[in-house]
């Protein structure tokens, strides 16, 4: 009996929140293709993915660049895994600055541009976070009205919602002596959890324009090619095209990440299987409550190449 | 039997109870890989345990309240509740149909 063919989304997770664990057992170390790529990250950005360490130039306390460049090259040896197993998507998704691995899986940009952009951008972030004193917080069971209520409370805080994940899941970024309040207040009115997550920008808000500019000028370094896979622009809720790449990517640490809406919209257009390519189950987890019955794969899961078969999947777009 | 009643409480959190709960817990989180013999009734939910986090906290919220009209008021009860399949158990033999 011929199997219903799916189609597939690649999903691109923004940043980890924490160091990953990887135990000398773990595939990073003994497959050939990921010491390569890691070997290669080393020696264009000074970045020791495995060690979680620079090993040239003076970034080594920026914490959350060692994050994204750990993000980064994460998802990428799993997207070339997945490629090497014969499993391709139809079209790729990205939340937040899981950008950078969408580009370069969908070849609009090179590993190597993609690396350094991660890398320079996370530091003009960094940079601009100690000057201004930022934070983000993670509110889970709260509506959105109710997450409304407690922002304008706290006016003069600046505090937006930076990712629209689920009806009841949302972040927000603000000032950080803004978030300090938040927290106490969402769990007041009965969040199921409220905590800081790692960043320490106010991402995905107006507080990034004054960065805007200088990440333009990074992004204006880079060759942007056509995209050989299709990626998809919560923001507007159509694919992004070649011309439209830059001021994407110069723009969207100032703009929500319209999550939830991004998920709904590829289901109605036909996509079947969510496949999350890095080393976590988070959006995994998100699109599980948007949509119960969708299905979902994360790499990060170490069963999940097994149950990942080619006979499956099929590039046809129909 | 006590005279505060807790040791009435506690018998009332049967096996069959329990089962169900595990069953909730594998359905709401998707857990196709987990039998319900993989879940220690005892063992920590978070962490270490069966490495759930706060998403699927949210998950058995709704989960608990759909299925047994139990309501999880705030993250303090949240905490408490979510150690082990047991804890869930007691909860809802506590409060089944207040919500």
């Amino acid at each position: 009996m011929r199997r219903e063919r799916e189609k597939i989304c690649f999903c691109f997770p923004g940043q980890l929140q924490e160091r990953p664990h990887l135990p000398v057992h773990h595939p990073l170390h003994g497959d050939g293709l990921a010491r390569e790529i890691c070997e290669e990250t080393l020696r264009f950005s000074g970045f020791d993915v495995l060690n979680f360490s620079f090993q040239e130039g003076d970034w080594e306390p920026y914490y959350n660049v060692k994050l994204q460049l750990t993000s980064y090259v994460i998802s990428l040896i799993h997207y070339y895994w997945l490629q090497r197993e014969g499993i391709f998507p139809h079209v790729i998704a990205e939340h937040s600055m899981g950008i950078y691995a969408a580009l370069a899986a969908s070849e609009s940009i090179d590993f190597r541009e993609g690396l350094l952009l991660t890398r320079d951008i996370g530091l003009v972030i960094e940079k601009w976070a100690r000057e201004i004193g930022g934070s983000m917080c993670l509110v889970l069971g709260l509506g959105m009205d109710q997450i409304e209520g407690i922002r304008d409370r706290l006016d003069g805080y600046r505090i937006s919602i930076a990712n629209y994940n689920g009806s009841r899941n949302f972040v927000l970024s603000g000032l950080r002596e803004g978030i300090d309040r938040v927290i106490p207040l969402c769990l007041d009115m009965g969040a199921v959890a409220a905590h800081r997550l790692t960043f320490s920008a106010p991402l995905h808000c107006d507080l990034m324009e004054p960065v805007r500019a200088e990440i333009l000028g990074l992004v204006d370094r880079i060759t942007v090619r056509e995209l050989r896979v299709p990626v998809f622009n919560h923001m507007t809720l159509s694919f992004l095209k070649k011309e439209d790449i830059k001021p994407f990517l110069a723009g969207e640490i100032c703009r929500p990440v319209y999550w939830e809406g991004c998920v709904r919209e590829l289901v109605r257009r036909g996509v079947t299987w969510f496949i999350e390519v890095g080393n976590d189950d988070t959006l995994c987890k998100l699109i599980r409550w948007i949509d119960r019955g969708i299905k979902t794969t994360a790499t990060g899961d170490p069963s999940s190449m097994g149950k990942l078969r080619p006979d499956e999947v099929s590039r046809d777009a129909s | 039997m006590t005279e505060n009643g807790w040791d009435d409480k506690m018998a009332e959190v049967t096996e069959e109870l329990i089962l169900q709960l595990k069953k909730l817990i594998i359905e709401r989180l998707k857990l196709e890989e987990v039998t319900t013999e993989d879940i220690g009734t005892d063992d920590p939910l978070f962490g270490e345990g069966l490495g759930l986090d706060s998403i699927d906290a949210l998950e058995l919220v709704l989960g608990l309240e759909k299925d047994y009209g139990v309501i999880i008021p705030d993250a303090e009860v949240g905490q408490k509740v979510f150690q082990s399949v047991r804890t869930i158990a007691q909860y809802v033999v506590d409060n089944r149909g207040t919500g």
